[in-house]
Order: structure tokens, then sequence, then C-alpha cells
């Protein structure tokens, strides 16, 4: 219908219809929502909760600064066609699911190394110890990586094989990252003037790592962040960000598995108890042909003793027989491994107490809340995953 | 008093004061014409000297001697004429219809002032149903009837036409029709098999629509198989005028929604500050949809039935196995509407006429359209972040300048126009933005669609390659969560990463055209126009965007093309029409292609042109000593047509999912040529408000480029240029025009076949008989039948309050080879017995309108309420099949082979990415390989889903429309 009258008389009036007929379907319905992937289960507030469940190694877990995941250590799968294991750290959350590469370009398929022990720091970072498997675990040259067997003079000799490692500690925040002189673990010697070309000495940690498993060079902050206590195998070592020196802590030979207070005045170790040493020789062979000879020196595993020492090695105390320690959060209290499982006690006094299901577990770290504790624990299969439950 | 004039007393309407009817041959111009005889009302004499005036326009003529006049020039539309001589009563109808390219005859009656008369009722009768004058097959449908059609775009009212199914006209293949805007020829001539016109016009902008299927005249070049004309509205210098209608599925059920909205509409009206008698029109359309082609099933999954016997013993085994605790466990998504499929329209234009001088209007229009929508892809119906679009932008505008000359038995009339165009068409992986932060009202966003890597992929190639790294933000697909079968999906549905495609073209074009035509008041004329249109082309297609190293191709030349042509049409005794054309057509592909990456067909020499001569001839008229109600027509022309140009740099390109139709190329870069001929005959009945028409017809078709089915043993997979093929079949038509009901029944039968022929093969010689073998064109359809019915106000019945539109059809299935399984060392077996063809489809829409009068504190202003109901019957309409089988489902074998997957390297636990509690059937925290196996074929079985299958889906649309 025309109309000479103004345009905007009727525009207005179709306005006013149009937006009336609009707000008539402002209940709009929406588009079509895509799929949503319910992939796995939500929250179960079931405990012990087992977080991982993979067919290879999960190992050391520790906690976010928030409390809210846990980073461990896990082993690639599926297994990426290299010599060695690898390993790379990861991050799940507390309440399950899937865990995410806590480093990047450090994927599940490709971790590109060994990295294991990871730990965040106070102000940031993420410390991982690098552990580099030497192809020669026999140390027999000229061989590396083929099996060989040793034929030993004495018995005990030839149960130690180890891979021994070199480590390297990394610190890594974005695309930062700063790392510690390497630490050599070998105790290879060559031997001069001898029929024996080479010689090798196995101390305790040697079979603490072998036998257990044991993650015996794990590095832990000093609360301001400003240092990382860690092991060769022998001793305590302070790492020093700042100047990149590494200092032996006096008076802890055979320590292993230092945990540094969260008040900064304690280090807790795990000091390994050497036993009488074993001397002897071992012919390696391979398909029937010898091929080297060593001199072996074995310090056996004895025993593990919980202690104390202050940063500057002073103040050491004996506390009680135990393995790899953590404190909680209060620095009053320490959670460790004795007997298979898991136990609480305190430093001053105090009889401990077991952590209900923790058999069979290793590795604790106590939750900033003190409420939790996760840990590694051996799967049917043989292989540790990672499971968290509740601290007492 | 106005009156039929007498030499169409066969055929006229019924008359009484004022009537008219068209006399010429088509044409392709912008504008019509009235032809005239202005006599004594009571002695029928002559009167010499009367003044005939086209009110608003100014177009003035003297009626000679004889009384007769003729006005050329005259804008299409419902238009006021005036007619006066000094001493008598001046006669006036402000509603004559006048359509571009017709005559509008008309006779005069002219009371003398002395003579007291009774007013004479005047009743038009507006549209004839057969006009024996035009030597053409044609349909028409105003601008007024397109409007009260339950229709959401111009193109399916040309699939009402008789002959037309599916954008194929009479047995063609999409894109061997041209469209005619306003006089200007058009043509996505870079990409029209694939992509059609891709331009598109707001339906309330058009004056009318006319769709021709046969005896196109020598104006129309490069239309094979057909020819779409528009024409646009320009604004009523009386006064300004429009509406705003508003349609909506959002209030509608469930059943019935797919998340449509549109508003459209237009205004126009003098515009004084122009000048005097300027006008300008303008009309949007905007469009949101949640599912850009909603199908019938939705988003639906096998079922029993959908296949053989062992699938739905399969169906059942997997129902009966546990996995994901359902009755179909490879039903886990099936939601009614499609997800991403969302897209939206913009459609505007905008019309400015002006008078330039007495006897020239300068007439400029702007067109303006953006189309953009994801693609829904089965392997990505399970990615949550991206996926596949499509947007395309386009701008034409064009000038035109019509000078008329006025005598009182002829006119001249000249046509001047310029028009310029962009097309760009971008076709990749959408930018999450697009639908996570785009700002949108009621799912309609004022910004463009975004793409990954959209301004990387126009860099200069060379920089493109030295980069060194993937169109930015495309990710290599995969992923093994996010789908219902976790890690079992991997390699069959893409959750993580992006569709790999990313493809735009750019086509440009500036055409020029001069066409004059002389035309006398008895009806001849003579016509004769060139035109010369240059193109710049560019494309560029990366099927590996993710990937580093991939190479793109991309591409850039600058073809062109020219036309002329000459048509006389006389006008002979008892209504007899005799048409001869001749036309000439030329096209070179154009320059170099510097920036080629890759190898592409290049036959011809980039400045060789090639240039073709076609005669076209028409006869029409009545039947010699018939009723006096039957009429004849009978053409041939001889047609070509430029190949689409992206043949230039494609070799194979899919032609759809349903027919997998290879384009392999045009090595010689050749016309598609083609002949054709057609005898019709129209018989009107009862008081001529019915009509009768039957067509008969045979087309040649050379240089087929594409078309055949690849029919296994034969050497199909290339074709040549020399492959030929025929087309004939009949076409009947029934219509009727009752007050208060129109109807219109097409029933068309078809047979097109061709031969199939490879790339070491003389098909010359397979032309002499040797060898030869034909099968069915991939596009030939046989039976189609159309029904269109008005009824009420939709009928022009004014007085009532109801109108209502049925719209409906009925076609027989496209051709679909079998293709079994080869066996290993073994020849195909030849046999015509592997065509077979699609079932039949049928679908009615409605729409049924309400007048609610006056609206309520706007008293120039009217409003009604409209509803539109799209597959009424809600009919599952199978439209595709899968090829090797043809049924909807696949054969176990094919679901098996494609359940086979990389299998598990070792169990996947509940930390990994690729974990889902769905398959991990015993909770132990892995998916070993017994479930992952158990997950598999549902998750093939989901894969291989028939979404796209279907026709249309039932809708109903609630809407208003104000008009004022």
């Amino acid at each position: 219908m025309r109309g000479s009258r103004p345009v905007w008389i009727a525009t207005g009036a179709l306005c006013t219809v149009c937006t009336l007929l609009l707000l008539a379907v402002a209940g709009c319905r929406d588009t079509p929502e895509p799929f949503e992937a319910m992939d796995r289960p939500g929250d179960t507030s079931e405990l012990p909760r087992r977080l991982t469940f993979s067919v290879r190694d999960d190992r050391a877990p520790a906690w976010s600064s928030s409390g809210d995941s846990i980073l461990y250590s896990g082993e690639a799968f599926p297994p990426p066609p290299a010599p060695t294991p690898q390993a790379a750290p990861f991050r799940v959350a507390v309440t399950g699911g899937i865990a995410a590469p806590a480093l990047a370009n450090r994927t599940r398929q490709d971790p590109g190394g060994y990295l294991t022990t990871p730990v965040p720091g106070p102000s940031g970072g993420l410390l991982v110890a690098e552990l580099t498997a030497i192809l020669d675990p026999d140390l027999c040259p000229g061989f590396g990586g083929l099996p060989s067997e040793a034929i030993c003079t004495e018995e005990g000799l030839g149960s130690i094989a180890p891979e021994l490692t070199r480590m390297l500690l990394r610190v890594e925040e974005g695309s930062q990252v700063r790392t510690s002189p390497l630490i050599r673990f070998d105790g290879r010697r060559t031997l001069v003037d001898s029929p024996f070309g080479w010689g090798i000495t196995y101390y305790p940690f040697h079979g603490h790592f072998t036998l257990n498993d044991g993650l015996v060079f794990r590095p832990s902050w000093s609360p301001d962040g400003d240092r990382v206590v860690f092991s060769d195998g022998l001793r305590l070592l302070v790492w020093d960000l700042a100047s990149g020196e590494v200092d032996e802590i006096p008076g802890t030979g055979d320590g292993v598995s230092p945990a540094w207070s969260p008040d900064g005045e304690w280090i807790a170790f795990t000091r390994l108890i050497r036993g009488d040493s074993i001397v002897g020789s071992c012919q390696h062979s391979f398909e029937g042909t010898p091929t080297c000879s060593q001199l072996r020196t074995v310090f056996p595993l004895e025993g593990t003793r919980l202690e104390l020492v202050r940063p500057d090695g002073t103040g050491g105390r004996v506390l009680w027989e135990g393995d790899e320690a953590a404190w909680t959060p209060d620095a009053q209290r320490l959670v460790y491994v004795e007997g298979g499982q898991l136990w609480v006690r305190p430093i001053s006094s105090g009889a401990p107490i077991s952590v209900d299901g923790t058999e069979g577990a290793r590795d604790p770290a106590v939750s900033p809340d003190a409420r939790f504790v996760a840990f590694s624990r051996l799967a049917d299969a043989g292989t540790y995953d990672i499971w968290v439950t509740r601290l007492q | 008093m106005f009156h039929t004039l007498g030499r169409h007393r066969c055929y006229g309407l019924v008359i009484f004061a004022f009537s008219v009817s068209f006399t010429s041959p088509l044409a392709a111009q912008s504008t019509g014409r009235i032809i005239g005889r202005v006599v004594h009302a009571e002695s029928r004499s002559a009167l010499k000297g009367a003044t005939v005036r086209l009110i608003d326009f100014g177009h003035t003529v003297v009626t000679d001697s004889a009384g007769r006049f003729i006005l050329v020039g005259v804008p299409p539309g419902e238009r006021a004429v005036e007619v006066s001589l000094l001493g008598y009563r001046s006669q006036r109808s402000d509603d004559l219809l006048i359509r571009s390219g017709r005559a509008t005859d008309v006779e005069v009656a002219l009371v003398p002032e002395a003579v007291e008369l009774e007013g004479v009722v005047a009743e038009v009768e507006r549209v004839r149903l057969i006009t024996p004058e035009i030597a053409a097959t044609h349909e028409v449908v105003l601008g007024e009837d397109l409007r009260e059609l339950p229709l959401d775009a111009v193109e399916e009212a040309v699939e009402l036409v008789t002959g037309v199914t599916d954008g194929r006209f009479r047995g063609g293949r999409v894109g061997q029709e041209i469209y005619v805007l306003d006089g200007v020829e058009l043509k996505n001539q870079f990409e029209a098999s694939t992509q059609g016109l891709g331009f598109e016009l707001p339906p309330s902008a058009l004056e009318e629509l006319e769709v021709i299927t046969g005896g196109m005249g020598a104006q129309y070049g490069s239309a094979l198989s057909g020819v779409v004309r528009y024409q646009t509205r320009r604004g009523d210098p009386g006064g300004w005028g429009g509406a705003v209608n508003l349609r909506t599925d959002h209030v509608a059920p469930e059943a019935a929604f797919t998340g449509f909205t549109a508003l459209g509409g237009g205004v126009g009206g003098p515009v004084g500050l122009l000048g005097r008698g300027a006008t300008v029109r303008a009309d949007l359309l905007l469009q949101s949809m949640h599912d850009t082609d909603p199908r019938s099933r939705g988003l639906t999954c096998l079922q029993e039935g959908d296949g053989d016997a062992e699938l739905d013993e399969l169906l059942r085994e997997v129902a009966a196995s546990g996995f994901g605790g359902g009755e179909a466990p490879h039903c886990a998504f099936t939601p009614r509407r499609i997800p991403h499929q969302q897209g939206e329209k913009l459609l505007g234009f905008v019309r400015l006429d002006r008078p330039v001088g007495e006897a020239a209007t300068l007439t400029g229009t702007l067109l303006w359209n953006r189309l953009q929508r994801q693609l829904y892809t089965p392997e990505f119906k399970y990615n949550p972040t991206y996926q596949l679009g499509q947007r395309t932008r386009g701008m034409l505008g064009t000038v035109a300048l019509h000078w008329n000359r006025q005598r009182s038995r002829r006119g001249i009339h000249v046509a001047t126009r310029m028009a310029a165009a962009r097309l760009d068409r971008h076709l990749g992986a959408l930018d999450p933005w697009t639908f996570d932060d785009r700002n949108t009202v009621f799912d309609f966003g004022l910004s463009d669609y975004r793409f990954l890597g959209e301004d990387f992929t126009h860099k200069p190639p060379e920089e493109q390659v030295a980069a060194g790294k993937p169109v930015p933000g495309y990710i290599e697909p995969g992923g093994s969560v996010g789908s219902p079968y976790g890690p079992a999906g991997e390699g069959l549905f893409s959750t993580a990463g992006t569709p790999e495609i990313a493809n735009w073209s750019r086509t440009e074009f500036l055409n020029g055209e001069v066409e004059a035509e002389l035309q006398t008041a008895t009806g001849h004329q003579i016509r004769g126009g060139i035109a010369g249109r240059v193109f710049r082309i560019e494309t560029y297609e990366n099927v590996e965007a993710h990937d580093p190293s991939a190479v793109p191709i991309l591409s850039s030349f600058d073809p062109a093309t020219f036309q002329a042509f000459v048509e006389g049409s006389l006008a002979a005794t008892d209504d007899f029409t005799v048409r001869v054309g001749f036309r000439t057509e030329g096209f070179r592909t154009g320059g170099a292609v510097p920036s080629l990456l890759q190898d592409s067909i290049l036959g011809a020499g980039p400045d060789d042109w090639d240039v073709s001569f076609m005669p076209r001839v028409g006869v029409s008229g009545p039947i010699p000593n018939g009723w006096g109600t039957t009429v004849f027509r009978l053409n041939y022309a001889h047609v070509t047509q430029p190949p689409d140009f992206q043949y230039f740099v494609d070799t194979s390109i899919g032609d759809s999912l349903r027919t997998d139709i290879r384009r392999q190329g045009n090595p010689d870069l050749s016309f598609e040529r083609g002949a054709s001929w057609e005898f019709a005959v129209s018989h009107l009945l009862r008081d001529e408000r019915f009509a009768v028409s039957v067509v008969g017809y045979r087309k040649e078709l050379n240089n087929l480029v594409s078309g055949n089915l690849p029919i296994p043993g034969f050497p199909a997979d290339q074709f040549t240029t020399g492959d030929f093929g025929t087309v004939q079949g009949i076409e009947t038509s029934f219509r009727a025009r009752l007050p208060g009901l129109h109807a219109r029944l097409g029933y068309a039968a078809q047979w097109a076949e061709g031969v199939t022929s490879g790339a070491l093969e003389d098909t010359l010689r397979l032309r002499e008989g040797e060898g030869r073998r034909e099968f069915p064109l991939a596009y030939d359809r046989r039976h189609a039948v159309d029904l269109a019915l008005s009824l009420g106000r939709a009928a022009g019945q004014s007085e009532s309050r109801w109108g209502v539109t049925i719209i409906g059809s009925a076609k027989s299935g496209f051709p679909i080879d079998l293709r079994p399984p080869q066996v290993a060392g073994e020849l195909p077996v030849q046999s015509v017995d592997q065509v077979d063809r699609f079932p039949w489809t049928h679908q009615v829409d409605l729409r049924v309108t309400r007048d609610l009068g006056s609206l309520p504190g706007c008293a120039g202003c009217r409003w009604r309420a409209m509803a539109d109901v799209r597959n009424v019957y809600a009919r599952d309409n199978v439209i595709a099949l899968r090829r090797d089988v043809r049924t909807l489902g696949p054969s176990v074998d094919q679901v098996e082979a494609l359940a086979v997957g990389q299998g598990l390297r070792e169990p996947i636990p509940r930390e990994s990415e690729r974990y889902s509690a769905l398959l991990d059937r015993n909770g132990d925290g892995l998916i070993d390989e017994d479930e992952y196996s158990a997950a598999r074929i549902p998750a093939a079985l989901d894969r291989l889903d028939p979404s796209l299958y279907f026709g249309e889906a039932f809708q109903l649309r609630l809407g208003m429309e104000v008009t004022f």
C-alpha cells in the first residue's frame, strides 16, 4: 500500500511491530549442542584413590603449590622406539583425570629423555632430574648394550648390575632453563698396572637403586627457592642456583633421598647402612667368548635410617629406621616408608602411626594442607602407579 | 475506455474496459513497451492526434492517422497511462502491468465529452495463459506472486518451472544456464558448474522472474540449457511504500524447528533531491539458520532396513553387545538438527533510477551478498572446536542508460550497460572466534566469519612456501578422544585438529554492452547488440594446509569473452511471428599463470580466441484453420558456451556426494556446444481460463566435458571434449486462472544419454556407430511433476482475507551406477544393468496467510500473519545412496574394513587423554585390546551415518508482514 506520509512514521511502526515480534521469540532456542565427550568418571571421594593406571612406572609424586594436582614422573607409553626407557613429568588432578605434560615439548609419547622427580619450586619453575642411562651397565668396553654374562669369583658380586647414570638437575620456567653441573655416579675407575683393566665399586646406593628402584637422588627445594639439596648416592649436595656451585654437606656420607624441611631448618635424609665389603673379580663373556675382566668391590646395603642435619652440616641427629621421608607442612612430622607401608611420626617425640591403605607405598609426598599424602605403589602388573589417600 | 486490439482477437483474454496482452519476441531488455491504438468509443474509428502519456515518467507520444502508437523504454511494473484528446474525456489506467522485454498491447476507447456513459468496471486480466507470439518456452513468476510462495530463496521458484529440476535445465548440467539481471547477463563463469550463480537477490527486490527452458533468442549467449531472467523493482515515483516481514520457527514445536529466522523487506519511493522523477528502492534480507540444510531425518544413524539383511544382523549384534549401554550404540549422538550447519545470509539490493532529459533514464544498481555457513562433515561432527565453513561475498554494481526515441508508429530504444562484480569465496577451517566470540543477535551477526590463516593464504605463494610453516591455525586432524567411542573412534572421527583444506577464489569482471532495438506499432522488431567482458580470476588451494611442506596451488589468469547478436522479429499476418537471429561468441583463456606452483591444465594458448557462430530461428502462431484457440511454436537453436574457467586449473572436481560425477577437465578448453529443436502446441479451454501445453524437444550436447556416470568396465574415468550426448523429452503443463484460484500442473519426461569414452578413444569414430555405447547422463531425471496452487488472496482475490499457496513436486530419481568391489586380477564386467536410479521424491510446501487489516497505530499500514510449512507430509526423501550397494547403509564388509584400526600397542590407562570410560567395560582403569575392538564396529557404523542422504525436513515457520 502506498502512502505519502513521512517514511519515518511507517518505519517507526514497523520497527515497533518487529521488536514486539522479536520479543515474542526472545526465548530463542539455542543452536544444536555439539557432542560433549564424557570420557571418564568424575571425582570420586573414595580413598585411597588411584590416579594413574599405566602399565609403566609412575613415580615420585609431588604436590602442586595449590594442592589441587599432583606432579609425577611417568614413563612413556606406548614406549617410544628408544634404546632405554624414557619418562617425563606429568600433572594429574587430585580427583583423577587426564595427566597432562608438566613441561612443554615433553609428551607422553616422546618425553625426549628420562626426566624424573618433578618438584615445583616455591617461587615458580619446575625442578626435575634428568637421568642419562649408561649403555654399558657392566662397564665392559666395546660391548656397550650387548648382553653379556658375568662369572664372578665371589658370591654376591654378580648380583648387582646397575644401569649407572649421570644426572643433571634442571629448573624450567617457561622458556628459561637452568641446569646444574653434571653429576656422575658410576664409581668406575681405571686400574693401573693390573690385569683387570677396569675396576668398579658398588656402594650401597647402587643396590638400593637397583633392587628397590629407589629415586635416591631425589632433589628438594629450600623454602626460599634459592638452593636445592640432592644426593649423588654417596653424600648430600646443595646446588646454589645463584652461583651455580654444588657443595657437599659434611657428615652426610651415604645419604640419599633428602627432604628440606618447610621451615628451612632441617634436611631429613636416608642414611644407607654399609655392610662389610666383598672384593673379587668377574669375567664377562658374550656368547661364550670372554670379553673383559673386572675387579669388583661391593658394599652391601644392610639397612636404612632416617636422620636430620642442618643445611650447613651441623646438628646431625639420628631419628629411626625408615626411608624416603617427606615433611608435613608444619615441619613437625615426617611421613616415611618402613616395612612396606607409610608411617607418620613427629620428629620430636611420639610413636609412629601407620597410614591406612598404603601397603606397598613408596615416594610419599604430603599435600600443602597436610590432609592428604600422595605416593606411588606397586601394581599387579609389577609397575608403580600414583595414589593419594588421607593423612590422619 | 480501453479494449484489446483486434489482431489478437483469437487469444485475447476476457477483456472488459481495459485489457493487455504481450506481443513481441522475448528480449533481455530491462524495459518494456506499450503498443496500442486509440479509437472512438462508439464508432470504433481511429483517433488521430490523441496524446498518450506515461504518468510519472514523462514518456509521451501522439497517435498516427490509424490511431496507433508505441511507447518504448517503459519501466516494468504497474504503470499509469493517460490518453487524452481535445473533445474527449481522458482515459486513465493506474495498474497497467509492464513487463521487461515485452510489449503490452492496449486499445483505448475515448468517449466524447458530450456523451454521458455509465462508468465501466475495469477488470484487468494481466497475465495470459499462453502467448502465441512468443517463440520460446518460458514461465513467468511475477514478483507479487513470488512473495506468496513458501520459499526461502528465489532459486527455489525456478525449480517450480517444468523442465527444471535440481538446478538442471532440460537434462543439462548445473551451470549450463545463464542469469540475466535487469538486462545484464550474469554467469559465474569460473565455477558455475559447482557453485551456481554465486549471487542471490532478496525476493522482495523482484518485479518478475522469468525462466526460459527452450527457444532462447540470439541475445542469450552462454545459455546452453536455460535462462533465468530477473527484473528488479524500482521505486514508485508516486510515493513511498514498502513492506517488512519476519518469519521464524523459534516458536514452532520442536518437531518442526530447525532454527530459521528471516527478516526481510524493502522500501522505495521518489527522491526529490536527485531530480524530478528520480526514485530509489532498497531491499534487504537477513537470514540466520541453525541448520542451513535441514534434512528430514536430522543427524540420524543407520537403522535396520537401511542396508541388507547382513547389516541388520550386525546392528542387532552391536545392540546386544552392551557397549554404550543403549539399544543402538552406534547412535550415540543423534539430535534432530544437524550440528555444525549454522549459517547466515545477508542480501542487500539498492536501485536508483533517474531521468536524464526527456528521452533517457539512468539506472544504477548495487547488489551485495554474504552467505556464510558451516559445512557439516561426519568425520568432524565430534570436533568441539574446528569445523569446515564457507563464505561467499559478492558485490555487483551496474549502471545502465536507456535512451528512447518515440514516433507514432515506431520507437527506438538504446541501452548501454556497464557492470562490475567481485565474487569472493573462501572454503576452509573456521576460526573458533566465529562461534565463540562473534557478536550476534538472533544468531545473526554483522561481521564476517573468520577462517584460519586467511590472510596468510592471500600472500604470494613464494612467501608461503618460504615461510616453511603450515597455514596459521591449521592443525593436523586426528584425535583419539572426544567422540563417544574414545580411542576406538581414532581415525574415524577427527575430534582434534582442523579440516585440511584452505581454498579461496576471487572472480572479478567488468562488463560493457550496447544494445539497440527498433520496434514498430505493428509488432515488428529488429535488435542487435555487442558485449564484452574481461575477467580477473585468482584461485588458491592447499589441500593439506596443516603440512608445512604442502605446496599450495595458486593460479591467476585473465580470460575474456565477447558476444554480438542481431535478431529480427516479424509479426506476420494472422499473428504469426517469425524470429531469426544470429549470434557470435568468443572467449580466450587469458594470459599466463604466473603464480602457479603446480601443474595445471592449460591447453589452448592464453591469447588464442575461440570463436563460435550460431543461428537461431523461431516461429510461432496459431494453428492454421485450428479451433481458434490453439497455437504452436517451433524453435531451432545452435548454442555454445565457454567452459567454466575452473577447468583451466582443475583436472578433477567431485560434483556431489550423490552422483560423484567427476569433471575431468577440458583439455581443449573449447566451447561446449549444442543444437536444440523444440515444437510446442498450446490450447486454451473454457473461455480461455484453462490452458494446456505440450512441448517436445531434442537437444544435442557436444564437447560434454563431463556428464556420464562412470560405468564399470568402460573407460569413463577420463573424458574428452569430444564426448557427446542427447537429451529428448516431452513437457506438458496445465494452467487455470479462475477467480480466487490459480493453478499450474506440469509434467516433464526426459531421456538424457551420452557416450562414455576414454582419453585414448576417438569419439568421432564412436559417433559413426562403431562401438558406440550410450548411458544415462548423470543428470538424467526421467520424470518430474510440479504443482503450484494459489487460493483466495494469494490468487489475487482481494476481498478474501485468507490466502493459501501450495507447491508440490514429485520426481523420479537420478541415475546411479553400481561399483562393486573389483576382484583383483579381473576386469570389471561391462553391463548397462549396472545403472540404476534413485527412488522417487515427493514434497509439498504450504503457505497460509491471513490479512489482519490496518495496523493499529498506522492507518496507512496493513499487516498479515503467515505460516509456512515445508515438507508438509514430513516425508523422508532419499536423495543419495551408497554407490557400491545402492542402499543407505553400507555393506558389512565396508563397516568391518573401516573398523580395522591400528589397534593398541598397549592398554590405555585412565590418565591418558585417549582413555574413555565407556570402553573400559571392566572398570580396571585400562582399555585393553578386546574393549577397544568391541567399540570399533559401532564407531564405524556411526561414521557411515546417512544423515546427508535425505531431502528437506518438515518445518513450520510463523511470521508477520507489514506493508505500508
